[in-house]
């Protein structure tokens, strides 16, 4: 028997090294290492709800070196970012035979090839086991929720043979990357409308929140409130479950009163509901004349730091993704990230057609 | 001779291939073999040549058929039995002059002499990547004491083997020549670590050589080899090396269930989360054959799990009904002995049952105690006399269960605490403990945590008062600890694979008794490992029942495939003709479906697919099918389905018209005996005269029989081309079985019968439509013996026309007034035939032929379900339990009307469904497992 008192840095340096990371570079406090833990959890426990695997993920954390109520605070938007990304899976499950749920799954290993030597990695294998080698696995490189395969120069072969080798199914970019069509806000708020018009009244909407557009953009929580005296017009809702995620809802209030409601997602381009939820919130603060805003703001080099004040449908952020890497956020943003200049134009027309933000450069973002 | 010398203290055999010599000297060898050969030598004055040279082919021998490849090689072999033979006893003379190796195992008792090639080959290159990929995924367990066990390690290859090809199980059931050769192998970078029990470094080298030509296969040895050497560590002497350094001697103790609770609209549900069985294999090699081949009851569900189920960990299933006695897990049908380990290492802990909830789901506490600010459900049988104010009587789906929900307040009273202490509960407020660092496998939020065997154990402890020290206790060992302040991190240290029982006690300064206990069990499991299949923690998973189907399963339609996913996503689905040696397909076709896809949904769509004449005309070259499911976003998952290597093999073609049958006979001496059973009197034998390797003329459609060594071989063969039923019709074969008397011997015959020509092989579309044409014939003969002159008549009237009105069908079940209420009662229960589920409908049909049954034998199948399997697949009774199979056959007999009223079902079914099925079974929608 070799029992011993250890201290919490010996702790977390060795869970650390168990998740891939390295100890003198990164504590929990890193998005990195929380991904790592986050992934481990649902690798060992799904399906799991969002608020099972938070509290899986934070509970072994109390009293680490770098673990502060921001560490905890950040647990939920880490395992959303994983699930936009695709390293985690979310699905409506049968959780009783009476109601569904969403649930959380590991994705299957795959990836997304950038080059002939690099590839975005996604999903993990059951028990926290890396989703390729040993081998390979001396070759991810982290940014954020994001991991990345580079093969150094000197092998010979390239690395998407590897991960044939090995069982890792690709992705096709086209897929990985596809967006909503282009269309100006009116047209996508009409065709919305045009689905909400097939829709029937809502039953009671105990608990329910409503967007407020008309509340400051800087401060995106403060935009939420309970549902009473809608504003006319179509609302977003968010209801709570007895299980799991919240549902998101579109609306149409008239004289003060819910008319007509319907669940997300309306069209079936594999969007997730919230993720169709945020654009309908983005096509209505544009349509209202207070659209979202894209701060740019030149980092050293030929890179650029992107600072968006709402929250990014998936298929945004896995081209924020694919094309750069998240940093730390920049006062007031919800989140930033690093772009090489010259992708700039794709995503200002990412942004501007399909999410009709307005493109500030030269300064951070519009965030009050 | 110096080499079994250097081998006399060891336990490691000589094998053939560690001959030592050059490229150059081998190569001539080989020349000299041939000439010899060539010049009809008997080989018998110097043998260990011709051993040598066999040894080598076996090495290069790719898993098919080892005799071509041989005389492919070895121009001027005669193949005849006796020569066979004559190089088996060369084999058995080197085993008993050098200490060489003696195979063993079923495969070894099958394949009495082509397993000495093999076996002396060490590692034939056919298995050497699957080999490497065991040794890989199980790295985690190359403890240094399974790793200086051959035995052992054999075993854990064994039993990590069942997913693996066929070909690959076979080897491996040579478990201790096996774990020697991986032995080898994971200590062949370090002379040290291997000492003297190895293999000839040339062999190694050799071996290692050709895995490593593919990048994964080396990477994947060369991760096992570091996880021995971390096993090793500190353990350097290869002589008498003790376990205190390294990592410790594991073993798998007990795989309980973890019970859950779930909050549902009706209130809280009971689930049973299984655990991955297969670790019980490594010390109960049978067990993974049952678990594949079973289905499994479980105490207080309703549903049994398919065949394999319990090969995947995580599945979920809700109890439901009231529990008895009876052990949690049965396999029914399986031995005694292998039910008793199931009982002995699955068992739910005693009622009553207390669980800490949170976020709408429950996890047993087993010390049952409560904490402060905590909700928790306690699970009781009695019904509780009084119960105190923070006690409510809470809802649940369970029967004869009583559901209590427990709010306790951040505040504990004295009287609170006494409440609860009434129940049987304790409160703990004074220490806390909780997992540290790494997320745990299995945090239940008080007293059970689950590690992953190698992953650093450690606790976090906090007790509400400063103390001095704690004495902590492992499975009885006790340790003291200084402890300064409140709050401690402790390492657990290793602790082996198994359950261990952590026990705490906190002192004060100068205190005598501890200020706060509290106990942790703290299960180490190992790692799941991946399938091509997925994982039920993954989002796209296949489940298949058998879990490693064979080609003739499939074709069978006797294979189970789930696919789990989003709900309403599209899969496509890709099936390709594998043929061996060969990277391109013979053939690739390709569907989409929508996720879910049931068992049946998907073997709809692969029946399709293979039953097409254009896939179909490819199976005789196939030897694997490979499915894949796959999703844009999320991957694919697939399932091999391989022809399994058998002692005797038919290939059939056509001459003039007439079909022609060649025997691949890999017997090893023995001369086969053939029959020939004509289509138009299928239970009518005809020896035919057999030559070794000649062609057999046939003069018509038929099934020919090899057989030797109470092994046997059946194929249908079949003229010409035939599209479908009606050209066969066109043909004029009348189809014609002696009529037998009605007895349960008789309906024995009759099942023995369906059984020889379900189980043949079908090489093509004209084949299967020809044995089904009998096994319809063959189900007629049992029925118009059995269930009189009127349903007689609805039987051929069927077969004739192809189908009958239901009226008449009704009419001739019976009149009686006792027989009208049993068909109206069957018509109102009967499920709509699209959505039949058998295990329902067996159910169903059961209840309504209750009386019937005065079954006084134990069975695993009811009447109901006899008769049912009589009536639609006549085979699948023919491997019940011989008491079962007279009892229920003398019950049929003696009911006819059962019988009538299961092929009326049968009929009922198979008219909707063989629209839209394809399969070889002569009636569609039973496939019984």
């Amino acid at each position: 028997m070799d029992v011993r008192c250890i201290a919490p840095s010996e702790i977390a340096s060795r869970s650390l090294e168990v998740l891939g990371l390295n100890p003198d570079y990164v504590d929990f406090s890193f998005v990195e290492a929380l991904a790592e833990a986050a992934r481990r959890v649902v690798s060992m426990r799904g399906p799991l709800s969002r608020s099972g695997a938070v509290r899986l993920v934070r509970e072994p954390l109390r009293g680490l070196p770098g673990v502060d109520g921001a560490t905890m605070d950040s647990v939920p938007d880490v395992i959303e970012q994983l699930v936009s990304v695709g390293d985690l899976v979310e699905h409506e499950m049968d959780r009783d035979g009476f109601s569904q749920a969403a649930m959380l799954l590991i994705g299957m290993p795959r990836y997304v090839a950038i080059s002939e030597r690099l590839v975005v990695l996604l999903g993990a294998r059951p028990d926290g086991v890396s989703p390729v080698s040993d081998e390979l696995a001396t070759h991810i490189e982290r940014n954020g929720c994001v991991r990345y395969l580079r093969l150094p120069g000197g092998l010979d072969a390239d690395i998407l043979a590897h991960l044939r080798d090995e069982g890792v199914k690709e992705i096709k970019t086209e897929h990985w990357l596809r967006s909503p069509d282009s269309e100006t806000a009116d047209l996508f708020l009409r065709r919305i409308s045009s689905h909400l018009d097939a829709a029937i009244a809502p039953g009671e909407l105990d608990g329910a929140v409503m967007f407020d557009p008309s509340q400051p953009r800087h401060h995106y929580r403060s935009r939420w409130r309970p549902l009473r005296d809608p504003l006319d017009g179509m609302l977003v809702l968010r209801r709570p479950q007895a299980f799991g995620a919240d549902r998101w809802s579109v609306a149409q209030a008239n004289d003060g009163v819910v008319q007509r409601l319907s669940d997300l997602p309306l069209e079936s381009h594999g969007d997730r509901a919230c993720d169709e939820a945020w654009r309908i919130m983005a096509a209505i603060d544009a349509h209202s004349g207070s659209p979202g805003v894209v701060g740019v703001a030149p980092l050293s080099g030929t890179r650029a730091r992107l600072d968006f004040d709402a929250p990014l449908p998936a298929w945004l952020q896995r081209h924020l993704a694919f094309f750069g890497y998240p940093v730390p956020r920049s006062n007031g943003a919800l989140f930033s990230f690093s772009v090489e200049e010259d992708v700039l134009g794709h995503v200002r027309e990412l942004v501007e057609e399909k999410l009709w933000y307005i493109w500030t450069e030269g300064k951070e973002g519009h965030h009050g | 001779m110096a080499l079994s010398e250097a081998r006399s203290e060891s336990q490691l055999p000589v094998f053939a291939l560690e001959h030592g010599l050059s490229e150059g000297e081998f190569a001539l060898l080989q020349r000299a073999v041939r000439w010899l050969v060539e010049q009809r030598s008997t080989f018998r004055q110097t043998p260990l040549p011709l051993v040598v040279y066999a040894a080598d082919v076996g090495y290069r021998y790719d898993g098919g058929e080892f005799w071509p490849i041989f005389v492919d090689e070895t121009p001027g072999w005669i193949d005849k039995p006796d020569r066979r033979t004559r190089i088996k006893r060369y084999f058995m003379a080197f085993a008993d002059n050098y200490a060489g190796a003696i195979p063993s195992g079923a495969w070894a008792r099958k394949f009495s002499i082509i397993c000495w090639p093999v076996v002396h080959a060490v590692l034939p290159r056919v298995f050497q990547r699957q080999f490497a990929e065991i040794l890989y995924d199980n790295r985690y367990r190359l403890t240094s004491s399974v790793v200086e066990n051959s035995e052992r390690l054999g075993r854990l290859i064994e039993a990590a083997s069942w997913g693996s090809s066929d070909r690959f199980r076979n080897l491996s059931q040579n478990h201790v020549l096996i774990g020697q050769v991986a032995t080898a192998l994971l200590t062949a970078d370090d002379a040290e670590l291997a000492g003297d029990d190895t293999l000839l470094q040339s062999t190694v080298r050799q071996i290692v050589q050709d895995l490593s030509r593919e990048r994964v296969a080396k990477s994947w040895l060369r991760a096992a080899q570091a996880a021995t050497r971390t096993s090793f560590e500190g353990l350097r002497s290869p002589r008498g090396r003790s376990t205190t350094g390294g990592r410790t001697e594991r073993s798998i103790d007990v795989v309980h269930p973890q019970l859950r609770l779930l909050r549902s609209t009706a209130g809280w549900r009971l689930m049973v989360e299984l655990q991955d069985l297969s670790p019980l294999a490594e010390r109960h090699p049978d067990l993974i054959h049952d678990l594949s081949q079973h289905r499994c009851r479980i105490n207080g569900a309703q549903r049994a799990l398919v065949p394999s189920a319990l090969l995947w960990p995580g599945q979920r299933v809700e109890l439901t009904e009231p529990l008895t006695g009876e052990p949690l897990l049965h396999l029914v049908g399986a031995s005694e002995r292998t039910n008793g380990h199931l009982s002995d290492y699955c068992h739910l802990p005693p009622i009553p049952w207390l669980f800490r909830v949170e976020d709408g789901e429950g996890s047993v506490v087993l010390g049952h105690f409560v904490r402060p600010a905590s909700s928790y459900v306690l699970a009781t049988q009695d019904e509780l006399p009084s119960s105190p104010t923070m006690v409510e009587p809470d809802a649940g789906s369970m029967p004869a269960l009583h559901f209590y929900r427990i709010e306790v307040p951040d505040d504990v009273s004295g009287e609170d605490i006494e409440a609860l202490s009434s129940l049987g509960i304790s409160t703990q407020t004074a220490i806390r403990v909780w997992p540290a660092g790494l997320a745990n496998a299995g945090w239940n939020g008080a007293d059970v945590a689950v590690w992953l065997d190698g992953d650093p154990i450690a606790v976090g402890l906090e007790t509400d008062r400063t103390i001095d020290h704690v004495i902590i206790t492992i499975d009885g060992d006790a340790q003291r600890m200084v402890i300064e302040g409140r709050r401690a991190f402790l390492d657990l240290g290793t602790l082996s694979v198994g359950y261990h029982d952590v026990d705490l006690e906190a002192f004060a300064s100068g205190a005598t008794a501890p200020v706060a206990t509290g106990s942790v069990r703290v299960y180490v499991r190992p790692r799941s490992i991946r399938p091509n299949s997925g994982s039920l923690r993954e989002g796209l998973v296949l489940l298949t029942s058998p879990s490693t189907p064979s080609l003739a399963d499939l074709l069978g339609g006797a294979v189970e495939i789930e696919v789990l996913g989003p709900p309403d996503a599209t899969v496509t689905a890709k099936i390709a003709l594998l043929s061996r040696g060969k990277v391109v397909p013979l053939i690739e076709d390709t569907f989409s479906g929508i996720l879910p896809l049931s068992g049946d949904g998907s073997r709809r769509l692969v029946s399709r697919v293979l039953h097409s004449d254009r896939v179909r005309r490819h199976l005789e070259k196939c030897d694997t099918v490979r499915i894949v499911f796959g999703h844009r976003d999320l991957g694919a998952v697939e399932v091999l389905a391989e022809r399994l290597f058998t002692p005797l093999r038919w290939i059939v073609s056509n001459d003039d018209a007439h079909p022609v049958a060649c025997l691949i006979d890999n017997m090893d001496g023995v001369t086969p005996e053939v029959v020939f059973r004509p289509l138009g009197h299928p239970d009518r034998g005809h020896r035919m005269p057999y030559d070794d390797g000649t062609p057999i003329h046939l003069p018509d459609s038929g099934l020919v029989t090899a057989t030797a060594n109470n092994f046997s071989i059946s194929t249908v063969v079949t003229p010409g081309r035939i599209h479908n039923l009606a050209d066969l019709g066109a043909r004029r074969t009348t189809i014609v079985i002696e009529q037998r008397d009605r007895s349960v011997d008789s309906l024995r015959e009759l099942v023995d019968l369906s059984k020889l020509w379900g189980m043949a092989d079908k090489p093509d579309l004209n084949a299967s439509l020809a044995a089904r044409r009998v096994l319809q014939k063959v189900s007629i003969e049992i029925a118009a013996g059995i269930t009189g002159q009127y349903w007689r008549g609805v039987e051929h009237r069927r077969f004739k026309f192809g189908q009958v009105p239901d009226n008449e069908m009704v009419r001739a079940l019976g009149t009686t007034r006792s027989q009208t209420l049993t068909i109206e009662a069957l018509r109102r229960r009967l499920p709509t035939p699209e959505s039949i589920n058998l295990r329902d409908l067996v159910d169903t049909f059961s209840s309504i032929i209750h009386w019937a049954d005065s079954s006084p034998v134990h069975s695993d199948i009811s009447l109901g379900e006899f008769c049912l399997r009589i009536a639609s697949q006549p085979s699948s009774a023919a491997d019940l339990d011989s008491d079962a199979f007279d009892c229920h056959a003398d019950s049929m007999i003696e009911h006819p009307i059962t019988l009538r009223l299961a092929r009326y079902i049968v009929f009922r079914v198979d008219d909707v469904r063989a629209a839209d099925f394809q399969t070889d079974a002569p009636y569609e929608g039973f496939a019984w497992t």
